[in-house]
């Protein structure tokens, strides 16, 4: 093979790990959110188990509204980082509670 | 395997066959002290816990961690020594992550030397030793994500000064890049979905959710594909270069 085409070949493979490293990236940001290890002493970032009895025992329908702004998050990177784990925290609740029904997702848009 | 465990054995070695060890290890310590108690105020914040000391570590290692990879490969290359080691019955693969991994088995021994830190806020109070543990893991993983980084970029010189300050820079991006600085450059074309795995690129980001004393699979999936990403750059790029 000749040095150019090794050179292009290269490129290529570079680049395609480069979209690789992107893909797997974007399916775990998007796919593995509750996988996680808590390994704080008094388990501060695990749902306790008073809340999921409570959780478990509420029969009416309540509707979470969560109000956050990309927009405005963007500028500042913790405020983003907290947003997700609010609304990872209240997709936790709404997995555990009696009837999950945590499909009517409205986007408002600001 | 006996060729990964040869160059690992014999980087490893190297490391402290010359000053570079004590010379690095001295410096990181002594910089991680002052940083802790001087500029993070360990004494002021009156809580018996190491965030003063883990919030320096992306930045220590910004400058420190380049300055242990640039020569990994550009001083084989200035030297000679490169084809020595490309002649040699050991799978090109093998070199590669041999020398990765003495290169972060010793940022490990460095940041197992901090120690004496742990020690004395255990003495002092009684701080969440889990999250001193998920803390020194993540320190722990960021440093071989810049080492990776930077091992690849030496790949691509043969003079280690211009393999530092490319690394910084590019440590740098990956570090900053859930700000602004980084995000205004796609926020105006790029889809939402892209700016945002961009955003996630952050090494900040995923050490700030490692310290709070939370293991995410995501982090660790982040931190072992930026790795091997990067891994594989230095591959080719060594495998080319070898040929042409």
């Amino acid at each position: 093979m000749s040095a150019s085409s090794r050179k292009v070949n290269a490129g290529l493979s570079i680049l395609l790990a480069a979209v690789l490293f992107i893909c797997v990236t974007i399916i775990t940001n998007y796919f593995l959110g509750f996988a996680r290890i808590d390994l704080t002493e008094n388990r501060l970032f695990t749902l306790s188990q008073g809340t999921l009895n409570t959780l478990r025992d509420i029969d009416e329908t309540i509707t979470l509204r969560f109000f956050f702004s990309r927009e405005l998050a963007n500028e500042f990177p913790q405020i983003r980082l907290y947003g997700e784990r609010v609304r990872e925290l209240l997709r936790a609740q709404i997995l555990r509670s009696s009837t999950p029904n945590p499909s009517p997702k409205k986007k408002i848009k600001l | 395997m006996n060729g990964l465990a040869a160059v690992f054995m014999r980087e490893f070695q190297g490391y402290f066959a010359t000053p570079l060890a004590y010379v690095f290890a001295i410096v990181f310590l002594v910089a991680t002290g002052l940083f802790t108690f001087y500029v993070g105020g360990f004494f002021d914040i009156g809580r018996a816990d190491l965030q003063p000391f883990f919030t320096f570590h992306p930045w220590l290692y910004l400058f420190l961690i380049p300055a242990i990879s640039m020569r990994l490969w550009a001083e084989e290359r200035k030297t000679g020594t490169l084809e020595i080691l490309l002649t040699l019955p050991i799978p090109l693969w093998a070199a590669v992550i041999g020398k990765f991994l003495a290169a972060w088995a010793f940022a490990g021994i460095a940041l197992l030397l901090t120690f004496p830190i742990w020690i004395s806020v255990n003495y002092l109070g009684d701080p969440d030793n889990g999250v001193i543990l998920s803390s020194y893991l993540g320190s722990f993983l960021m440093a071989g994500a810049y080492l990776a980084i930077g091992a690849a970029i030496s790949s691509m010189t043969r003079n280690q000064v211009v393999a530092f300050v490319i690394s910084v820079a590019v440590c740098f991006l990956f570090m900053v890049s859930g700000f602004t600085l980084v995000l205004d450059f796609f926020t105006c074309w790029a889809p939402r979905f892209l700016v945002e795995t961009i955003a996630s690129f952050s090494f900040l980001r995923h050490f700030d959710d490692i310290r709070k004393g939370v293991i995410d699979v995501r982090d660790l999936v982040f931190f072992g594909s930026l790795m091997a990403f990067w891994l594989f750059v230095n591959f080719v790029v060594v495998d080319t270069r070898r040929a042409g």
